[in-house]
């Protein structure tokens, strides 16, 4: 027997090798990479310039970075950013991994629909749904006269809307359901084998949730903390439209300073604090948990079986057996349903307002919005940008999401960051940038250019979804049909692409969805033209009427109707597979 | 001026493909990515008074093809694109935005704004002088409109009124009694009650009439400026959210608010629709006029032309008053109005709430700048 033995040119090799990205993301981070870059770079230097009149003057200064740290106001705002981003996410990451939790050990068939279902509540407005959550908080509200009929209070809570608490709220219900997906596919790898055997082994249910599911869970709990953070803290539209005069965050001052006050280099040097302070922070959360983890190690465990009283045992055990998971989940699903019940309930109101009083029956909202052409315009118009984002997203993602879950190397890190980016940059400087970067090009914004921004959005997201499905795969079913002599393209197509078949519908819905409620960046880059969020808000100048309610409803009941599709379509071909298998065999 | 180009606001592939390579090889080099940031923001607009140049009647008469509009949607009406011509609109949804929207000049043909931005929009060459000889409409507009200085700078008109407008304190009649000074809106029971608008130029404004400024209330002398604002701050406790124009009428529906102000235009009918018994009144109350402009970089200036002078014409007039509740610039179309917004005489309405005419951008003039008056609203609202 002969041993290798490495020679330090085979190092050399090995190391070399590792630096180069996995050649299947290299299209996508060059991609996400150039069109990053732009408002990456003028983001920075924006930050430097002087402010002019809506424009920049190229004199570099340190004066708004100055104006920031010493306008109390500014500061103030990052830190209240920053703390309601951590509080969210912490709030966001545990319900996620419940109703995950849930959704893959104890609801059995009912778990992927029950995903379905979370995943659905993205399909209608955003905007309109966050109109809904005013209809529940309001003062004359659903919530104050519930609590009011109910006798328990005499007057209206009034910090219920507008403020602190109703943007925490609000939150939470918007990006609870992106954060359930990766912590679901991160679950979706685990084994219940290996949680019996735990079990088996004498563990309780909690021990087995710390000590096993919990660890093996963690890089999609990671993903959804940090996701949620950078969203929340980010955030503009939820504290605009509830958090009233008392409740403002730095992403409102950032959309201001472009959008209004014209203050670009201030607005900049915002944007540019608030994302640098994301690594700073989750990378301190890990340096801190790690250091936690570590002491608690090192805490000497006390050996042998504990004896407890028999009636304490017997509580344990039935307290054991309560779902927990399954009650909080059927709880947080009425939660995430309640604005768009709202929405649905309040689309066949007969009053101008969308939302109370409710003042009677009607249809006529339905038939406005087919009978408004600029409503049509504006539909053909997102269905067609989110159309082309999605095939070029899913072009593009697919294969780096092959190249970041199967080949580790050093540049991996990097091709993670550049891809992940778009999540970490306001939007209001992409937006921007993008705009002035057209400018520049001589092209004039509308339908292309939005679907170049919205791939950019849209791409971390499927690299996401596919990554973690690519994840949970044993990649010795590849190498073994590899060994059987099938080539790559065989492998991909015969084994892979049914494997993840349902992985990038998910992603295709996912994305859709994001790119049709995208406001933010297509506001800029949509030119003369309008998609049905740039729509829907240029309606609230003259007044919302209920016919925005009538609009989120059709949207949702479309898309469901296009999941519906996709799911049958899935089965399809999963039983033609298995048919042809059984005819093979025969 | 010929439609040399028609833009449609969507290109060919060939043609995207070019231009982005020509944009990415633009990036590619580290020096040419300098000139980029440099362009970024940077005001490239052709010169202003070259826009109208070789236009005649004629050709305005008979012009064609797609024009490209950034304004409010509930001015939109289908009655305003004359026949043979299609109109692809962009939207707004604050005043100021228009200046970030209308960067990338040829981007639109023609924006629909406040007069109160002329100073604005000049300083930054967006827009072009308008030759109203080929706008046979011009002559219907009310002679108010036609006259008004507020469209006019250095001997050109560079606006066409196509709505008008006047705030109002909008308030519940049915829980406060109606406020008459600026001190019953001091009222502890309005504490958290009441609604601005997200608009720093109407806010501002009218406590400028709130203390007794109306004179002066766009044009502010520092120790005037602060005398507002102090006014601003210690109106601050009854200050529930600062929100979104359109908004404020579900803000009283849900009893959230029982004074917004300066409301403006149709709010208060909404606001009676959704079942209160909303009032108004003309405390602090001033108007404004909205314009039709042309953009100095538009790329189908006689189309442009030919769908503002029919947007002013009484047929498009009746419609977009019906859809906007806006007051028209031609007085037959008042009619369209609900009733309960009708007025005898233009004229008379506006003396009594007179126009303002914006605020100045300057800033070495004796009065506070426009610029001022939005950074001291950012840290109003953050605080």
């Amino acid at each position: 027997m002969t041993t290798y033995v490495p020679t330090s040119a085979r190092i050399r090799l090995t190391r070399a090798r590792s630096l180069i990205p996995p050649l299947s993301t290299v299209p996508t981070a060059v991609y996400i990479g150039v069109l990053l870059v732009i408002p990456g770079v003028s983001l920075i230097l924006y930050s430097f310039y002087t402010s002019g009149f809506y424009t920049v003057i190229h004199s570099l200064t340190s004066a708004n970075y100055h104006e920031v740290f010493t306008v109390a106001v500014y500061w103030q705002l990052l830190l209240k950013s920053w703390a309601v981003g951590l509080i969210v996410a912490s709030i966001i990451t545990v319900c996620a991994f419940t109703m995950a939790y849930a959704m893959r050990f104890s609801l059995g068939r009912w778990g992927p629909r029950l995903l379905i279902l979370v995943m659905a509540t993205l399909l209608s407005s955003y905007i309109v749904r966050i109109f809904a959550w005013m209809t529940i908080l309001g003062t004359n509200g659903l919530t104050n006269t519930a609590l009011h009929d109910l006798g328990l209070i005499s007057h209206p809570l009034s910090f219920l809307l507008y403020g602190y608490f109703a943007i925490a709220l609000v939150l939470v219900y918007v990006y609870l359901p992106l954060a359930v997906l990766p912590i679901y596919a991160a679950l979706q790898g685990i084994d219940p084998r290996v949680l019996e055997a735990s079990r088996d082994l004498g563990a309780t249910r909690l021990q087995t949730l710390r000590r096993m599911t919990i660890p093996l869970a963690m890089h999609g709990i990671r993903i959804a903390f940090a996701v949620s953070f950078i969203f929340a803290a980010s955030d503009y539209v939820t504290p605009t439209l509830v958090g009233g005069l008392d409740g403002q965050m730095a992403g409102n001052v950032i959309q201001d300073q472009f959008t209004q006050s014209g203050n670009y280099p201030l607005g900049a040097a915002l944007a540019v604090l608030l994302v640098a302070g994301f690594p700073v922070i989750l990378g301190g959360l890990a340096v801190t948990m790690r250091v936690l983890g570590r002491a608690g190690a090192r805490i000497p465990r006390r050996s042998g079986r504990r004896h407890h009283p028999d009636w304490l045992t017997r509580a344990t055990d039935a307290a054991s057996r309560v779902p927990y998971a399954g009650i909080v989940t059927g709880l947080l699903m009425v939660f995430l349903a309640a604005p768009l019940l709202t929405v649905i309930f309040f689309s066949f109101n007969n009053s101008p307002v969308p939302g109370l009083p409710f003042e009677g029956f009607t249809l006529h909202w339905y038939s406005s919005v087919f009978s408004s052409s600029q409503f049509l315009s504006a539909l053909r118009t997102s269905l067609e940008v989110a159309g082309l984002a999605v095939v070029v997203a899913i072009l593009l993602g697919t294969p780096a999401a092959f190249g970041l879950a199967r080949r580790r190397s050093a540049a991996t890190s990097l091709v993670n960051t550049v891809v992940f980016a778009p999540i970490a940059v306001p939007g209001v400087m992409i937006g921007i940038a993008l705009l002035t970067t057209l400018d520049y090009s001589g092209i004039q914004g509308g339908v292309y250019p939005t679907v170049a921004a919205h791939v950019l959005l849209i791409c971390p997201f499927v690299v996401l979804v596919v990554r973690s499905r690519l994840t949970g795969l044993e990649p010795n079913i590849e190498e073994a049909a590899r060994d059987l002599g099938a080539r790559r393209m065989r492998v991909f197509r015969t084994i892979l692409l049914p494997l993840l078949a349902a992985a990038l519908a998910g992603a295709a819905i996912l994305a859709a969805a994001i790119s049709f409620d995208e406001l933010i960046v297509t506001n800029f880059t949509i030119g003369a033209g309008a998609t049905l969020p740039v729509w829907i808000f240029s309606q609230a100048r003259t007044g919302l009427t209920t016919a925005i309610n009538a609009i989120a409803v059709l949207l949702f009941g479309g898309s469901l109707g296009l999941i519906t599709l996709t799911a049958l379509l899935l089965r399809l071909q999963r039983s033609r597979r298995l048919t042809d298998t059984l005819l093979a065999e025969a | 001026m010929e439609n040399h180009l028609d833009w449609t606001g969507t290109l060919n592939r060939r043609e995207l493909l070019g231009r982005a390579g020509r944009g990415a090889g633009a990036v590619a080099g580290a020096g040419t990515l300098a000139s980029v940031i440099a362009a970024c923001g940077s005001s490239s607009s052709p010169s202003s008074s070259t826009a109208a140049s070789g236009l005649t009647l004629d050709k305005v008469e008979h012009a064609t093809g797609t024009v490209k509009v950034l304004g409010f949607s509930g001015y939109q009406v289908p009655q305003s694109t004359p026949p043979g011509m299609t109109a692809k609109w962009g939207y707004n949804t604050t005043n100021e935005q228009i200046i970030t929207k209308t960067t990338q000049p040829g981007s639109f043909d023609l924006l629909i704004i406040t007069s109160a931005l002329l100073g604005q929009l000049l300083l930054l060459n967006r827009i072009a002088p308008i030759d109203v000889s080929l706008l046979p409409n011009w002559s219907k507009l009310d002679p108010f409109f036609r006259n008004t200085p507020f469209i006019r700078a250095d001997g050109k008109i560079w606006a066409i009124p196509q709505h008008w407008g006047y705030n109002y304190t909008q308030y519940n009649a049915d829980v406060i009694p109606p406020p008459t000074t600026y001190q019953d809106l001091l009222s502890p029971k309005l504490r958290r009650k009441v609604g601005l608008p997200d608009d720093p130029y109407a806010v501002i404004t009218t406590f400028a009439f709130f203390a007794g400024l109306s004179k002066d209330a766009n044009t502010l002398t520092p120790s005037q400026f602060k005398t507002v604002t102090n006014m601003l701050e210690a109106f601050r406790p009854q200050v529930l959210t600062i929100h979104q124009y359109g908004e404020e009428n579900q803000l009283f529906a849900r009893h959230d608010i029982y004074v917004d102000l300066p409301s403006y235009s149709n709010s208060f009918l909404l606001t009676r629709q959704a079942g209160i018994n909303a009032q108004y009144t003309l405390l602090g109350s001033w108007s404004y006029i909205d314009c039709y402009w042309v953009m100095a970089a538009a790329t189908n200036v006689a189309g442009a032309y030919r769908y503002m002078n029919q947007a002013i014409g009484l047929r498009a007039q009746l419609a977009s008053t019906k859809t906007s509740l806006a007051n028209p610039v031609v007085d037959a179309a008042v009619t369209s109005l609900p009733k309960a917004m009708q007025y005898p005489n233009t004229d008379q309405l506006l003396a009594k709430l007179p126009v303002q005419p914006g605020v100045t951008v300057k800033t070495n003039s004796p009065y506070v700048p426009f610029q001022m008056w939005e950074q001291w609203w950012e840290q109003y609202k953050s605080a």
